[in-house]
């Protein structure tokens, strides 16, 4: 099981540095929506990486990684100061930081 | 709109590698704790014989997993490929092939090692000397013999056509009876093996010093033995206690520090 601290840990860990630096990239300044994406992830990222960890069933994958943009996407449009597109933002954010990481983990 | 353009090709080129993927970024769990952990792992390469305190081992899918591959009975022979320690425990890698194929992991005390040449090596390497004699014999010899070690009585043949010629010996031993053996580390597809270089194609040599029957504990009677009683709980209530306070505080801030916004 000490796989699954790491995994959950590291996970964290890039998905929170990927998606600010999504973040800042779109041009995004506002603080307070900074901190909120980040602990929009903190709320969705342990819950994705701990049921598939469980579970183990890819089809699942696609399903759980929907939920979390909508979740984020949610939070974003009713809490969120400057996103003016909410959910295409938190899909655009989530893709980035998948597609980082997946290359990431390719490179090491 | 340059700068969108710039953000929209960002996207799209990082999304190329995460076909068919779609959002977050969620470090995949790998069944193999090999492929997770190969830097770990230290290469083995001997074979041992199952020697579990039950009389039989229970291969596991990883080091310390409830998951189990299958159950092989003692004395069966397994070839292990790497060693892995956590917590003071050594556990070892094995892959079978053919009919019986099947990887995984375990315990190194439930091994017993199978007598080979590193063995030899290790009570007979205070006699081991340099080579610096002829390899006539060798080359003029119609067949070769490697044999697994001196006086082992295993062993192989080999094509004197694509070895003669270029041989030489990491090491050389001379038995009890004054025969000279010289090992061949590696050479042309032969690999760890002893060869008499005064007597190259001999395989009537006497084995005189046969593998060691290792002490095993007797299988089971019955097969396959019922399955352990009373496995621990398999889910990882720390870590699903965690995701959860996690959860709960992230909401708690969510709701206290931030207002929604009105609807227009």
């Amino acid at each position: 099981m000490d796989g699954l601290y790491f995994a959950l840990a590291v996970s964290l860990a890039l998905t929170l540095l990927l998606e600010a630096g999504f973040f800042f990239l779109t041009g995004k300044r506002d603080r307070k929506d900074l901190l909120l994406l980040l602990l929009a992830n903190v709320l969705t990222n342990p819950v994705v990486v701990l049921v598939f960890w469980l579970t183990l069933w890819q089809p699942g994958k696609i399903p759980l990684e929907l939920s979390a943009v909508l979740a984020e996407g949610f939070l974003y449009q009713k809490y969120g100061r400057a996103f003016k597109r909410p959910y295409l933002f938190s899909l655009a954010a989530n893709a980035f930081s998948y597609g980082a990481g997946v290359l990431i983990q390719r490179l090491i | 709109m340059t700068k969108r353009i710039f953000i929209l090709l960002a996207v799209c080129f990082l999304l190329l590698p995460a076909l068919p993927a779609l959002a977050d970024l969620l470090f995949e769990p790998d069944n193999s704790f090999f492929a997770r952990n190969q830097q770990d792992c230290i290469p083995l390469n001997r074979s041992f014989y199952a020697n579990g305190s039950n009389g039989y081992v229970s291969v596991k899918t990883e080091p310390d997993s409830k998951a189990e591959v299958t159950k092989l009975k003692n004395g069966s022979l397994l070839r292990a490929y790497y060693t892995y320690t956590q917590n003071r425990d050594t556990w070892v890698y094995l892959e079978n092939y053919g009919d019986d194929r099947m990887s995984g992991w375990v315990p190194m005390d439930q091994l017993a090692l199978k007598y080979d040449y590193i063995s030899f090596e290790e009570e007979h390497g205070g006699d081991f000397y340099q080579y610096m004699d002829s390899y006539r014999a060798v080359r003029r010899a119609e067949t070769l013999v490697f044999w697994t070690w001196p006086g082992s009585g295993e062993f192989t043949y080999g094509d004197p056509a694509t070895l003669s010629m270029w041989l030489t010996v990491d090491k050389a031993y001379r038995d009890t009876d004054g025969r000279v053996w010289g090992f061949i580390r590696h050479s042309y597809g032969v690999r760890n093996v002893w060869l008499c270089l005064f007597d190259p194609s001999n395989d009537s040599i006497p084995a005189f010093n046969p593998e060691p029957v290792p002490e095993l504990v007797p299988p089971p009677e019955i097969w396959p033995p019922a399955d352990d009683p009373d496995p621990e709980p398999s889910l990882p209530w720390l870590a699903i206690g965690l995701v959860a306070g996690a959860v709960v505080c992230t909401v708690v801030l969510i709701r206290v520090f931030w207002k929604p916004k009105r609807s227009a």
